[in-house]
């Protein structure tokens, strides 16, 4: 073990005597993995935030529309029979763009005060919450939405010409995040729709099912479907980031082993010398554990560095929707643990293939 | 099984090495850089094989020192039968057994002169302290202490093959085998460094088996042999070390 710890620091000084070897080693890594990061980031974000909406609702909205994202409205009526055929809860909600622009769009929902903690579930980052009997013009917006346009709680945000001023940040985890939402009345009012709605939310419960068609050109979907359904359209993207995410993983792979094969082929001459002074041969894979563990950490910080600054700087939004990559605990994790094993194997393997290599011709190796 | 047991000769020589032969694969072809090699050498002699580019030298010290394995032939060093040794006993073998110096010195460029002279001590278990108080002493001995944080690089070619004959020293090892040890020194630095090795052999009776182009060493030479075609031939009979 000592001799092992040894040659740990042997590599150690050895990689810090060629410190600008080294940082090209590691820049490689840098640019594979925070490209590899980045993409699999915003994989990893668009498949969870257009697939967290709970199935147990559903939705009732005019046919052929896209209720919960914009384009359905119906009579309040509506609401009305749904009730009368002993639906247990009926929440009302609009969906709609606003902005005159796709750079300045925004997705605003009317919310039902008394009903939307049972059909929403958020967190506060900063304010409080919408209240029933609040004043008029109050909003609760998300924080991508807040982040995007740089307004705080207490600010205002400007719905089709009017000011709000916002009560509070909410975060979701999904797609919510970019919206901006307002008392069910204010939105009526906003939009000059009288008593309508665009959807009404409804308890799966047995009573209405998923394709139920009622008259007047109303239908049930399942909650979150049309959502989906807006997100389907990304599909091809999102493949396309996959097969890109995936093939920069193996180039992350790939850059990794051909470092450490490098690095190793770069020492055998020193490796042969450790060998012939008595070091045996599994303590070379010490030597070649320092310089790649000290190489792939250099790399993987400078990368670290790389993605914030690119998730910093480079915003994503279409149509009201920001689009940002999801590096949560599991993915960093285990990208981590996969590089670890990398390093244990490519330091491993060039070892032992070393330490069954001619010494002899190694010594003579230029 | 019949028990090998060491012969008288065996017992008092360092080396015992019979019928040695080793043949390398270049290609297709093979090549025989050793012929039918017999060689014996005593504790504390000083003994020179001259020969010309591509004798067999270095293919010779190789196998004296556990580097290399012969295709054919009986080798014992200091007791050890490096035929059958795997290469982990080979490992121990050079550790506890051999010093090697080379032609080119074979330090490790990143560690100063005593960190390169204590190798030997780390590969054994001993510790940084201990070790670099040894390596010290050793540095003395070879008149180098004032240079021990030196790196290769900062070092002229009689410094470095200085360092390595310290390094090869350290562990007081039962030969040091040393590879065209002035062949890359010019004649100043040559002569100091055959200067050395021969106070070494003379006041410590450190045994010494030198591969050479360097006539200069036949001086101290307590036994010389030739080297030609893979072939060995004895030159001298022994002298007095």
């Amino acid at each position: 073990m000592q001799r092992l710890a040894v040659t740990l620091r042997l590599g150690l000084q050895d990689l810090l005597r060629h410190r600008r070897l080294a940082l090209v080693m590691a820049l490689l890594i840098t640019v594979a993995a925070s490209v590899f990061t980045i993409l699999e980031g915003y994989r990893t974000g668009l498949a969870d935030e257009f697939n967290t909406l709970s199935g147990q609702w559903l939705v009732v909205q005019e046919t052929e529309s896209f209720g919960e994202f914009y384009g359905s409205r119906i009579s309040s009526r509506v609401g009305e029979e749904l009730a009368g055929m002993g639906v247990s809860r009926v929440v009302p909600e609009i969906h709609i763009i606003t902005g005159t622009s796709v750079q300045n769009a925004t997705l605003l929902r009317g919310i039902d005060l008394e009903q939307y903690r049972r059909t929403e579930t958020f967190t506060l980052d900063a304010g409080r919450a919408l209240q029933p009997g609040g004043p008029a013009r109050l909003v609760m917006i998300g924080w991508r939405l807040a982040e995007n346009q740089q307004i705080k709680s207490g600010g205002t945000i400007l719905l089709r010409g009017r000011n709000f001023t916002v009560t509070g940040i909410f975060r979701t985890g999904t797609y919510m995040d970019n919206e901006a939402w307002i008392a069910l009345k204010d939105a009526q009012d906003l939009l000059g729709w009288g008593s309508d709605v665009s959807v009404y939310l409804i308890p799966d419960e047995g009573i209405l099912h998923e394709s139920d068609t009622l008259t007047g050109g109303i239908s049930v979907a399942r909650r979150g479907e049309g959502i989906r359904s807006v997100a389907y359209q990304y599909q091809p993207i999102i493949d396309l980031m996959d097969v890109v995410a995936l093939a920069m993983g193996a180039a992350t792979i790939l850059a990794l082993a051909n470092i450490f094969w490098r690095l190793a082929w770069l020492r055998r001459r020193e490796l042969a010398i450790l060998r012939t002074v008595g070091f045996p041969a599994y303590s070379l894979v010490g030597y070649l554990l320092a310089q790649a563990a000290g190489v792939t950490l250099v790399g993987i910080g400078m990368s670290g560095l790389a993605v914030l600054l690119f998730t910093s700087t480079v915003k994503l939004a279409v149509t009201g929707f920001s689009i940002a990559p999801r590096l949560d605990q599991p993915t960093i994790l285990s990208s981590l643990g996969w590089v670890g094993l990398l390093v244990l194997i490519g330091s491993l393997v060039p070892a032992w293939w070393l330490s069954h290599l001619n010494l002899a011709k190694l010594l003579r190796a230029e | 099984m019949e028990a090998i047991l060491p012969t008288e000769t065996a017992s008092q020589n360092l080396i015992e090495a019979t019928g040695l032969k080793k043949v390398y694969k270049r290609g297709d072809e093979d090549v025989t850089a050793l012929h039918k090699v017999d060689l014996s050498v005593a504790k504390g002699e000083f003994s020179v094989i001259i020969g010309p580019s591509g004798s067999g030298k270095s293919t010779l010290l190789h196998l004296l020192g556990g580097i290399d394995r012969p295709t054919r032939g009986q080798l014992r060093v200091n007791g050890v039968d490096l035929v059958s040794a795997s290469d982990a006993a080979l490992t121990r073998f050079r550790r506890d057994n051999i010093g090697f110096v080379f032609q080119f010195y074979n330090l490790l460029p990143s560690l100063n002169a005593l960190d390169n002279v204590i190798l030997p001590l780390l590969a054994r278990g001993m510790g940084w302290k201990a070790s670099r108080e040894r390596g010290r002493a050793i540095l003395e001995q070879v008149g180098l202490v004032q240079r021990q944080k030196h790196t290769p690089g900062q070092l002229s070619g009689g410094e470095q093959q200085r360092v390595a004959i310290a390094r090869a020293m350290v562990l007081e090892p039962a030969v040091i085998l040393a590879d065209e040890p002035t062949g890359d020194l010019d004649s100043a630095s040559a002569g100091s460094i055959v200067a050395l090795m021969a106070d070494l052999n003379q006041r410590l009776g450190v045994t010494f088996i030198v591969a050479t182009h360097n006539l200069n060493l036949l001086k101290v030479a307590g036994r010389s042999y030739e080297l030609v075609d893979g072939r060995l031939k004895q030159s001298d009979q022994p002298t007095p070390a």
